[in-house]
């Protein structure tokens, strides 16, 4: 049979080819779109929870009821070891501790409301990659006098890479606390909220700013998958208040912002429609393999006059299918995946349409980046076959159960 | 002459005689608090939800325009610096060696996490420039304070003034205000906001006497307890004890400088 | 004659002619509903915006936008009687309403939160915004009377509701200390969390008197009956009331419009992949036909048919499917673009919190009518079908009659 259908496939070559190129066309928008859509979906959105939020935030439970006020004295004392509570969890991959602060910028003579946010530099790589999202200058370091400050901010105070600022603000305890931190670096995510009102310093200078040795106002939990944070965070609840009862509480991220329900609203629209791309990408499939299949019912009718039997044809046909399928799909996988990679490398550049726009010196991070990943590559991959394969069958079917003379008379 | 008359006329001179107008108290009230020079420790304890806060000061004034002050404890604050020239204020803060301007809305914040804004060190000195005094009533309030670790109630006999401002650009439009009518030291002022909602009460107590260094002139009084309870925030007070009070002493030249905050 | 060639050509091989002019169709529609939806929900979040903050022009004291994030009482318009008279009786104006804007403190004698107050005429406001649309539980204030209507956000974080008392905490226009306290008479919910999570709404004869306006506002707004006219507005008022500062809705979401123009991106590579595939769909089955069809093509050449005529034969052939498809591709776009514009999408469920967004969308997205892509559709695929016929037919029609006729 194999042969058969490999005979087949050759015999018309134009023809083989064609149904192959729908298919190879096919999967390679499927691969590229959805390797941009992902780049767009985790810069703007999972990083932004990520950074922001964590999966799961642990918070002293006097936190919580003021959120809002940031009450630094409601903090979380001695928090190392409720990383490791939370840390047992099979579900986590990993905790890190945090501070925020409000601060009062003096801002040309006014107040400006800013957050201020003690991060462990080199853990929040990892987290929110605020390392590539340096749009100049580098990445603070622990144990250093500096910060990193978002691009809207910068402009909006006037500063530049290199400037110090001083950041006056509150401690826990009602006493003024300042330090003078040097700009290393400038970054932009994208997302207004953060750029225009963020700044980072690092964990242990912010302890040491505010008065809170060995503390933090919360920890960020980040777990294998995010959709089932809301349990995690139950499960976590548990263990915490096995050790320290109803003192601390946990949140996961669908319950924290409208800028996650946002983002998780997001999410479903590029689902749905690179849903809807894939429909119409199968759709073409199906057509193919049925305008194919239709041509082919000479072929058919010799077939069965040969004496082969209805499943056998359709056998053929199939195997011919996944033949085709198969190689379309790679070709498809490797164009997809060189358009993805350049995408993911190169992106596409919207530097000129923001100059474009007058009065707009936003450095909004205008290059859209897909993100390369073999994993959906050979998704790709097998989609195609297995559609090819799938839309061969009800022209297969119809085509198996013709008269062979009725076949032989087609045109 | 008119038995009438001659009655009305009594009257009238005798109120003229005998009782003081709301501007003439207010007027006493200033003679009395101010100084040419002061040197002052003191110690402020703020209370906020359930935490206790205290930190100590020492501060120099001349007269009304000029004023210093430095915080000596908690180790925290040691070494922050105030200074106040006229209508501006300056902020030092060592950690940072800074002097930040305190000026537009920073002005509207609390000092140290007190009850107190840095407006309201501003403002208190302009009323008869500002406001329209008069004396309603007199009356005797009881005011509570600390003496020590003691609490005191005390009864005193006060006027009874109510202000409303005469000029648009002032902080609080109104202010009621309890004198004591026998040492002319205020114990209590209501502060109000415009629509006359009730937004902090302020107690004076403690009064203490002073006698003048050079033998002569007149005695002083001055309380050496403020409470400031700032309405809007519940549980929340502020208590400023003078625990030392020195009157026209001699205060080194550039104490009012801002070379001074970062000596 | 070659009309009626093709006529009859198509309906022989029905099959495949019902598939390729399936292709077209779907492949249309598909392209009709994608630039709808992906345009609907960035209309979205312009409307929010028009709708709940900017109208489409606004009209400032000059100076005032300068220092716009300090709310300064005393940049107002003292006298803005005799402007909104006037644009009043303009008949290209829809709407004409004031606001005063200022900041507040929220207070429930317990914590104090920043929010922004926004006095508005009871009686206007609704020309432009949709304030008093979006109440959500309680009712809309009486005349000036003293109360407030509540962003949801905010209520919610004060744990009150409707008939719950707030003080606002702000300062008058000399910046004396000013307290009162309002009753809540009413909840919004519109969605933008400017509102919703920031916002306290009060009648515009209390924030004057509150704020000691006299008959001050910050600002006046203007809605257009014709929004497509915003220059030509702009431009006009700039000239008849020289001494003010106006600025279209533009000028005031250069933000949004940031985020939305890097999201057009994105949309485009969409709507290109969209295209993609649709194009390859319906070029393949046109190729996959016709080539098949190369035994026909010697019969039609020993017939005496000449070369040119075959190959014009297809192209009609090509185009009138096409035309079909095309019909009936923009009309199922239509069809299917109804529910889609007046009902929308759904998208959930997640209701809660905060977070100032700089790019508004809402759980439920709205296509939107777009004609020129129905054209451009329409033409697309006439034209694919048409010129991918060409190719097949020349190809095949160059062959020598008895090597088509030879073909199986």
């Amino acid at each position: 049979m194999f042969k058969i259908a490999l005979r087949n496939i050759f015999r018309n070559k134009r023809r083989s080819a064609l149904s192959g190129l729908s298919i190879a066309v096919a999967v390679m928008v499927a691969v590229y779109l959805w390797s941009l859509l992902t780049g767009i979906m985790d810069n703007l959105f999972d990083n932004t929870i990520r950074m922001t939020n964590g999966h799961v935030r642990i918070l002293n439970a006097e936190y919580v009821k003021r959120e809002k006020m940031m009450p630094l004295e409601a903090n979380i004392p001695n928090y190392k070891p409720l990383e490791r509570i939370a840390e047992a969890n099979p579900n986590v991959t990993l905790t890190v501790g945090r501070i925020k602060f409000g601060v009062l910028m003096d801002y040309k003579g006014n107040n400006k409301p800013v957050l201020g946010t003690g991060i462990v530099p080199e853990t929040e790589s990892r987290i929110s990659r605020l390392d590539q999202k340096m749009v100049e200058g580098r990445m603070i370091r622990m144990g250093q006098e500096e910060m990193n400050i978002g691009a809207n901010l910068a402009r909006d105070l006037g500063l530049k890479l290199g400037d110090t600022l001083t950041v006056v603000t509150q401690t826990a305890y009602g006493s003024i606390a300042a330090m003078n931190l040097k700009i290393v670096g400038i970054f932009s995510y994208g997302v207004v909220s953060i750029d225009q009102k963020t700044f980072f310093l690092p964990l242990d200078k912010a302890q040491q700013l505010l008065d809170l040795d060995n503390s933090v106002t919360e920890i960020f939990v980040f777990i294998k998958d995010m959709n089932k944070a809301p349990e995690v965070a139950k499960e976590i609840k548990a263990s915490l208040d096995q050790v320290y009862p109803g003192q601390y509480t946990t949140k996961a991220w669908q319950d924290q912002g409208i800028l996650f329900l946002y983002m998780g609203l997001a999410r479903n629209i590029y689902a749905f429609i690179y849903f809807l791309v894939l429909f119409l990408a199968s759709f073409t499939i199906l057509n193919t393999m049925f305008m194919s299949v239709l041509e082919r019912t000479k072929e058919i009718g010799m077939m069965k006059s040969l004496g082969m039997k209805n499943r056998q044809v359709m056998g053929v046909i199939l195997l011919e299918a996944m033949l085709i399928g198969t190689i379309a799909s790679f070709i498809g996988a490797i164009w997809g995946s060189g358009i993805a990679y350049y995408l993911a490398v190169v992106g596409i550049d919207f530097t000129a349409t923001f100059e474009a726009m007058k009065d707009f010196n936003f450095p909004l991070s205008s290059v859209y980046r897909a993100i390369f990943s073999w994993g959906i590559v050979f998704f790709g991959f097998c989609m195609g076959i297995l559609f090819s394969v799938v839309a061969a069958i009800p022209p297969a079917l119809r085509a198996a159960q013709m008269e062979p003379t009725e076949a032989l008379r087609e045109l | 002459m008119n038995y009438k008359l001659a009655l009305i006329m009594v009257l009238v001179l005798g109120t003229g005689v005998w009782g003081l107008t709301g501007e003439e108290i207010i007027e006493k009230v200033d003679d009395n608090m101010t100084y040419l020079t002061g040197r002052f420790e003191s110690k402020m304890v703020i209370y906020v939800r359930d935490q206790v806060r205290v930190k100590k000061m020492v501060s120099y004034a001349e007269g009304r325009d000029k004023s210093f002050a430095e915080f000596i404890f908690p180790p925290r604050d040691k070494g922050v610096k105030y200074l106040k020239i006229e209508d501006n204020m300056w902020m030092y803060l060592p950690s940072v060696d800074k002097i930040i301007k305190i000026a537009g809305h920073m002005l509207r914040q609390s000092m140290m996490g007190s009850d107190f804004s840095y407006e309201d060190a501003l403002e208190s000195d302009k009323l008869l420039e500002k406001y329209d005094i008069k004396l309603i009533t007199e009356e005797t309030t009881y005011i509570k304070f600390k003496k020590g670790t003691e609490e005191v109630t005390k009864g005193r006999p006060c006027y009874v003034l109510e202000l409303t401002a005469k000029v648009k650009e002032v902080t609080y439009w109104q202010r009621k205000i309890w004198v004591d009518r026998e040492t002319f030291v205020p114990v209590k002022e209501e502060l109000f906001a415009k629509s006359g909602k009730k937004l902090k009460v302020m107690t004076l107590g403690d009064v203490q006497v002073f006698r003048p260094r050079r033998g002569r002139g007149p005695v002083r009084y001055y309380p050496t307890y403020i409470a400031m309870k700032n309405l809007l925030r519940k549980d929340s007070l502020t208590e400023m004890v003078i625990t030392k009070a020195e009157f026209d002493v001699k205060i080194p030249e550039d104490t009012f400088t801002q070379r001074n905050l970062k000596k | 004659m070659l009309l009626k060639l093709a006529f009859r050509n198509i309906f022989r091989h029905f099959t495949r002619t019902f598939l390729t002019f399936l292709a077209i169709a779907i492949g249309l529609m598909f392209m009709i509903i994608m630039d709808s939806m992906l345009t609907g929900i960035d209309q979205e979040s312009f409307d929010r915006i028009i709708n709940y903050e900017t109208g489409h022009i606004k009209i400032f004291d000059r100076g005032y936008r300068e220092d716009e994030e300090n709310f300064p009482l005393d940049k107002s318009i003292e006298e803005p009687g005799a402007i909104i008279d006037k644009l009043k009786k303009d008949p290209d104006i829809a709407g004409v309403t004031s606001r005063i804007n200022f900041r507040i403190m929220l207070s429930d004698g317990v914590d104090q939160y920043p929010a922004v107050g926004i006095a508005i005429n009871p009686a206007d406001d609704e020309s432009v915004f949709l304030i008093r649309k979006s109440i959500d539980k309680g009712v809309f204030f009486m005349g000036n009377e003293e109360a407030m209507l509540l962003g949801e956000g905010l209520a919610e974080d004060f744990g009150v509701g409707v008939g719950d008392y707030l003080t606002v905490l702000t300062r008058t226009k000399y910046d004396t200390y000013q307290a009162i306290d309002l009753r809540i008479k009413g909840l919004l919910k519109t969605e933008d969390p400017k509102i919703d999570w920031a916002a306290v709404v009060i009648p515009l004869g209390v924030g004057q008197e509150t704020l000691d306006m006299g008959k001050g506002v910050t600002e006046i707004d203007i809605k257009l009956k014709d929004p497509a006219r915003l220059q030509e507005f702009r431009d006009m008022l700039a000239k008849e009331i020289p001494a003010m500062e106006i600025a279209t809705w533009k000028d005031l979401a250069a933000d949004v419009l940031a985020i939305a123009q890097a999201k057009r991106g994105g949309t485009t590579v969409l709507l290109f992949s969209v295209f993609l595939v649709a194009l390859i769909g319906i070029s393949n089955t046109i190729l996959l036909a016709a080539f098949e069809r190369t035994r026909e093509i010697g019969m039609m050449a020993a017939m005496g048919l000449r070369r040119g005529q075959i190959v014009r034969l297809f192209v009609l052939e090509g185009a009138m499917i096409g035309v079909f498809g095309s019909i009936t591709g923009c009309l199922l776009g239509f069809l299917v673009n109804i529910p889609f514009v007046k009902y929308g999408i759904n998208w959930g469920m997640y209701m809660r919190d905060i977070g100032d967004v700089g790019y508004r969308i809402t759980g439920v997205s709205r296509g939107i009518w777009n004609p020129t892509m129905f054209v451009i559709a329409f033409i697309a695929g006439i034209v694919i079908s048409a010129l991918t016929s060409i190719y097949p037919a020349r190809v095949a029609s160059r062959m020598e009659p008895t090597e088509a006729l030879r073909k199986a």
